[in-house]
């Protein structure tokens, strides 16, 4: 499409650049018969001023004669001119000059007819991206999720978030993409809208919190230790709460404390969890410290991003295939929802038909074209699309 | 696809320009009336592709396609509408894009409307239009190309400069490029009449109103970019003689002597190779502020020298096209004849006393410019040359020039009578005195000298209308007569009592704004009182206020005037979040359409206090208004229907081929 609109604009140009080349040529009127043309009208001009009283007759008669002397030297070389041109047009000279003319202009067009085309489409090729397409921002965000790049699924989702800002699905799923993307404050903002929502949980509190340590550094500041603290009321038993509370304890110094609670977790914990390797050794550091009789924290500071998600956090600091993978899924089942609840066009349907195959779904698919096939029932072209959708994608169809 | 083919067509656009430089001339030299004429066809086209290759930008901005590396750059999904489309030219590799557009409309012009331009001209003309465009085409391609793509698109654009999102960058840049641009037709005429080696009648009219045009818009341009520094900054200048403000001063300064010498060109036939001259400078100095902004030459000359592409190119051009054309000027000038002689006391004597003062006034802006950057290349010393040399240099240029402004029109051509002249302003020249001691007798306080800058501008605005008055008879003739000559007054009668009124109200709002402006620099908090010059301002309190792209603190101050309320102002300091870029926006109140109170904001302090400025400027509206005025004035001089010329009578087989056709 590009190439053949860009082949055709260049032949019109250069049908339009020649064109003037191709046409009788034609007698040029002197320059100074253009310029009489005007002394002529000045002259007319000085009449007009003189009629209005603007200036007087005197000022007139000067600039009058002015004018005149000019026009009469342009009368005077005209006629030079033409005497000249009569006495070369009579001379066989000007039919070579005549043929010279002939072949400038054979030369003009070929010339014309090779440069256009060469030079545009052999600059725009080392210049321009002919293959790539347009990627209008509304366009990216509004394609189906399968379709979508990992910084489009995640912008489609920001936008739907900014319309409706009490979606806590949305929330939810967006709150550990960002924590990790490593974009903090939004992953902050999304577990404090969570709780906002949903009210007080374990998992949302004790999530807000680790992302609170996470932007600290690894310190766990007032603000996160209470939000742990509060996790911990709501289950004392809750893993995650109590492995931040005993951070907590042995950054402030608490050292007898902190090794208790860690003995404690540890005691609770079923065999082979992910965070005992890393109680123990902070149970070795703390009684080293509680030893040697030193209180200052710092030194023996856990590593920031410490904790149950430490795999997590460091080794994914892209989505993996599985989060882009449970986004998508977030995505199809919100469509889903909708269309069964408030129904669609028929090209929704499709959508979601076709969605549910890209996510290995073929049960799922099926049961959407039969839906679709109630809601649509009215429409009679809607079924028709849905049906050869359905066909070209290999659903059966069980009427 | 869109983006595409809008490349493809600035490609196809750069083609035909290289076309148009060649074959016309070509055509002119040889006599060919068809090489000659593909010029007005291929100008027309190349308006055309320009143009969509413009709105194909546009577009990608307005569809936030971020593909595009220059709306990835310069634009955000978020912005409104108009920004969207204000940001295409926002930034570099648009704002040449509008160059180069404003160019092509321009040739276009020439090409669709100069069907009675003699055939050679207009074919040299715009042939020499071509070698412009595609050196700037070029330029725009391979240097600056804001059809540049990116593969994987990112799904925010970087936003825009703050400053720029107003709706000062709506109107600043492109009339400041339409009177830049403007004066290149001017420049190609001039060129073609060089290398023609005749000055037609043709080309002394043509001349004058493109000049007028380019004139017009570029005095809109600088006084709307003057004004919106003035409130956008914060701190209440107008004029800061900063070079970017000195680029698009000089060429108007030496377009308002050609303005003028095109007069006498036009009417006596006299001055011609002067003004060819003036053109030729003209562009240039378009092309060296092009230059001095464009380069990056300003910002350091060291970063120019690390990352040269684009100055180096530039300099390539601007070597080229000035250098060429006086070179061009030095060897076929002295081929042209003169015309009309004039005594030194005469209208063409005033405006070549204009000329002289202008000219020598735009080497003063000219040194003042570069001679830093010189100094900055050869020694490495960053100095700043600011006001205090151009109130030395321009300053006392600028006197004589307005003492004589109300005399040149009175003058008769060829020879005058001073004397006469003089008896004719003695309103104006009473009127003057009458202000300046009025001036000295009731007020106190000031520059000693400003009263006398009050006179003279009195003395301008008078004088400006002198001609007028003399012409229409005015006091001397029944008024019903004098109405009706007023009536029948030519246009460009108008357009010059305009234009040097406007100028007057000018200097009068620099001089009173400048003279007796009060301001006031403190910190203040809720519940606070100060007053300047009567005005009372009190700060009641602050309010944050969040938009989508940024967030304001706003002060509420209560204007009072013994008691009495005159205002509530707002004014406002704006963090824009995505550039976490603070700006200030100024509240101002104007009373009675000439006097301005200016509040900005500055940083907030400890204990609740901000900083506040305040500025009492009296009469600053004067400065734009005036400016505006001036160009009324040009636009009364463009529809003067005696600038319309008639093409020449054909005889014989060429008139009967019109009639048939």
């Amino acid at each position: 499409m590009f190439w053949t609109i860009a082949v055709v604009l260049t032949l019109v140009t250069i049908a339009i650049a020649t064109y003037p080349l191709m046409r009788k040529e034609r007698k040029l009127d002197s320059a100074n018969a253009y310029d009489m043309t005007i002394y002529k009208s000045q002259l007319q001009e000085i009449e007009g001023d003189v009629e209005r009283g603007l200036i007087d007759e005197a000022e007139a008669e000067a600039a009058r004669a002015e004018v005149a002397r000019r026009l009469i030297g342009a009368q005077d070389a005209l006629e030079k001119e033409s005497e000249t041109d009569r006495k070369t047009s009579d001379a066989p000279a000007s039919v070579s000059q005549f043929e010279g003319g002939k072949s400038n202009l054979r030369f003009a067009v070929v010339a014309i007819a090779l440069v256009i085309p060469l030079l545009s489409l052999g600059l725009y090729f080392t210049l321009g991206s002919p293959d790539l397409p347009a990627q209008p921002l509304q366009a990216r965000l509004s394609k189906p999720p399968e379709n979508q790049s990992l910084t489009e699924l995640v912008a489609s989702a920001e936008m739907k978030l900014a319309a409706n800002p009490d979606d806590l699905e949305g929330w939810k799923r967006m709150a550990p993409v960002y924590a990790r993307m490593r974009r903090t404050d939004d992953a902050i903002k999304a577990y404090r809208n969570i709780l906002r929502l949903e009210g007080e949980s374990v998992e949302a509190l004790s999530d807000l919190g680790e992302v609170l340590v996470i932007k600290n550094a690894g310190v766990v500041n007032d603000e996160a230790r209470e939000l742990f603290q509060r996790a911990n009321l709501l289950d004392a038993t809750a893993p995650k709460p109590r492995f931040f509370l005993a951070i907590a304890l042995g950054q402030s110094g608490e050292t007898q404390d902190a090794i208790e609670k860690w003995q404690a977790l540890v005691a609770d914990s079923a065999e082979g969890a992910p965070w005992i390797p890393f109680a123990k050794e902070q149970i070795a550091a703390l009684k080293k410290r509680d030893a040697s009789g030193s209180t200052t924290e710092g030194e023996q500071a856990p590593p920031p991003l410490a904790g149950p998600s430490k795999e997590d956090v460091d080794n994914a600091a892209e989505l993996t295939a599985e989060d882009r993978q449970q986004m998508i899924e977030g995505m199809v089942s919100n469509l889903a929802d909708r269309l069964n609840s408030e129904g669609g066009t028929a090209d929704e349907w499709v959508r979601l038909i076709r969605a549910e195959l890209v996510l290995n779904r073929p049960d799922m698919a099926a049961k959407t074209v039969t839906r679709a096939l109630d809601a649509l029932q009215s429409d009679v072209d809607g079924l028709e699309k849905v049906k050869a959708a359905a066909r070209s994608l290999g659903v059966s169809i069980d009427q | 696809m869109i983006i595409e083919l809008g490349h493809f067509m600035l490609v196809l656009a750069l083609a035909l320009a290289l076309i148009q430089s060649v074959v016309p001339i070509w055509g002119a030299q040889t006599n060919d009336s068809r090489l000659m004429a593909i010029a007005s066809p291929i100008a027309i086209m190349q308006f055309l592709f320009v143009g969509l290759a413009f709105a194909a930008l546009t577009h990608a901005y307005v569809t936030s396609d971020f593909s595009v590396q220059n709306v990835w750059e310069n634009s955000h999904s978020t912005m409104p509408l108009l920004y969207k489309f204000t940001s295409v030219w926002g930034n570099h590799e648009g704002s040449m894009l509008l160059w180069v557009f404003i160019l092509v409309i321009f040739s276009a012009l020439v090409g669709a409307f100069g069907l009675n331009l003699p055939p050679k001209l207009k074919a040299n003309t715009l042939a020499v239009q071509g070698w412009i465009t595609a050196a700037f085409l070029l330029f725009v391609l391979l240097t600056s190309n804001p059809f540049h793509r990116i593969a994987n698109a990112p799904i925010e654009g970087r936003d825009l400069n703050p400053i720029l999102q107003d709706i000062g960058l709506a109107i600043h840049p492109p009339l400041l490029y339409l009177g830049y641009v403007g004066f290149s037709i001017a420049f190609s005429f001039s060129i073609a009449a060089l290398l023609e080696g005749r000055i037609d009648a043709a080309w002394a009219r043509w001349v004058r109103p493109w000049v007028l045009v380019a004139w017009g818009l570029l005095t809109l341009g600088i006084a709307m970019g003057s004004y919106w520094a003035y409130y956008e900054l914060g701190w209440g200048g107008y004029w800061f003689w900063d070079p970017v403000e000195n680029a698009s001063f000089m060429p108007w300064l030496s377009g308002t002597a050609l303005l003028h010498s095109a007069i006498v060109m036009e009417k006596r036939g006299a001055l011609k190779v002067w003004t060819i001259l003036l053109s030729i400078l003209t562009f240039s100095l378009s092309l060296l502020g092009t230059f001095l902004v464009r380069s990056g030459v300003l910002t350091s000359v060291h970063a120019f020298a690390t990352d040269p592409s684009r100055g180096v190119f530039i300099l390539i051009l601007l070597v080229a096209f000035i250098g060429g054309g006086l070179s061009l000027f030095a060897w076929r000038a002295p081929m042209l004849k003169q015309g009309g002689v004039f005594s030194p006391i005469s209208r063409e004597g005033s405006l070549v006393l204009n000329n002289l003062f202008l000219s020598a006034a735009t080497a003063a802006v000219l040194v003042g410019t570069l001679y830093p950057l010189a100094l900055e290349a050869t020694t490495g010393a960053k100095i700043s040359v600011g006001a205090p040399f151009f109130n030395a240099t321009f300053g006392p240029m600028m006197v004589p020039l307005l003492i004589a402004v109300p005399v040149g029109p009175l003058l008769a051509w060829k020879r005058g009578d001073l004397f006469a002249a003089m008896q004719r302003l003695f309103i104006a020249l009473g009127a003057a005195i009458f202000v300046t001691v009025l001036c000295y007798a009731l007020i106190n306080g000031g520059s000693a000298l400003a009263p006398l800058g009050i006179g003279l501008a009195v003395w301008v605005m008078v004088g400006a209308l002198a001609e007028m008055q003399l012409r229409i008879g005015l006091f001397k003739l029944p008024l019903g007569k004098s109405f009706s000559r007023l009536i029948g007054l030519p246009r460009t009668v108008f357009g010059a009592a305009l234009g040097h009124f406007g100028l007057g109200m000018t200097l009068l709002g620099l001089i009173v704004a400048s003279a007796y402006q009060t301001e006031d620099i403190l910190v203040m908090k809720p519940g606070d009182q100060t007053s300047i010059s009567g005005y009372t301002f009190q700060l009641d309190g602050f309010r944050e206020h969040a938009e989508f792209n940024y967030v304001d603190l706003i002060g509420s101050f209560q204007v009072t005037k013994d008691g009495q309320q005159v205002a509530e102002l707002h004014p406002a300091k704006r963090v824009y979040t995505s550039r976490n870029m603070p700006t200030t926006e100024t509240a101002i109140h104007t009373i009675g359409g000439v006097t301005q109170l200016y509040l900005s904001l500055g940083d907030a302090q400890e204990n609740n206090g901000i900083g506040v400025r305040i500025y009492y400027k009296p009469w600053v509206t004067f400065i734009w208004l005036g400016c505006v005025v001036m160009f009324i004035g040009g636009c009364f001089s463009i529809s003067d229907r005696r600038l319309r010329i008639g093409a020449p009578a054909r005889k014989g087989r060429a008139k009967q081929a019109a009639g048939t056709a």
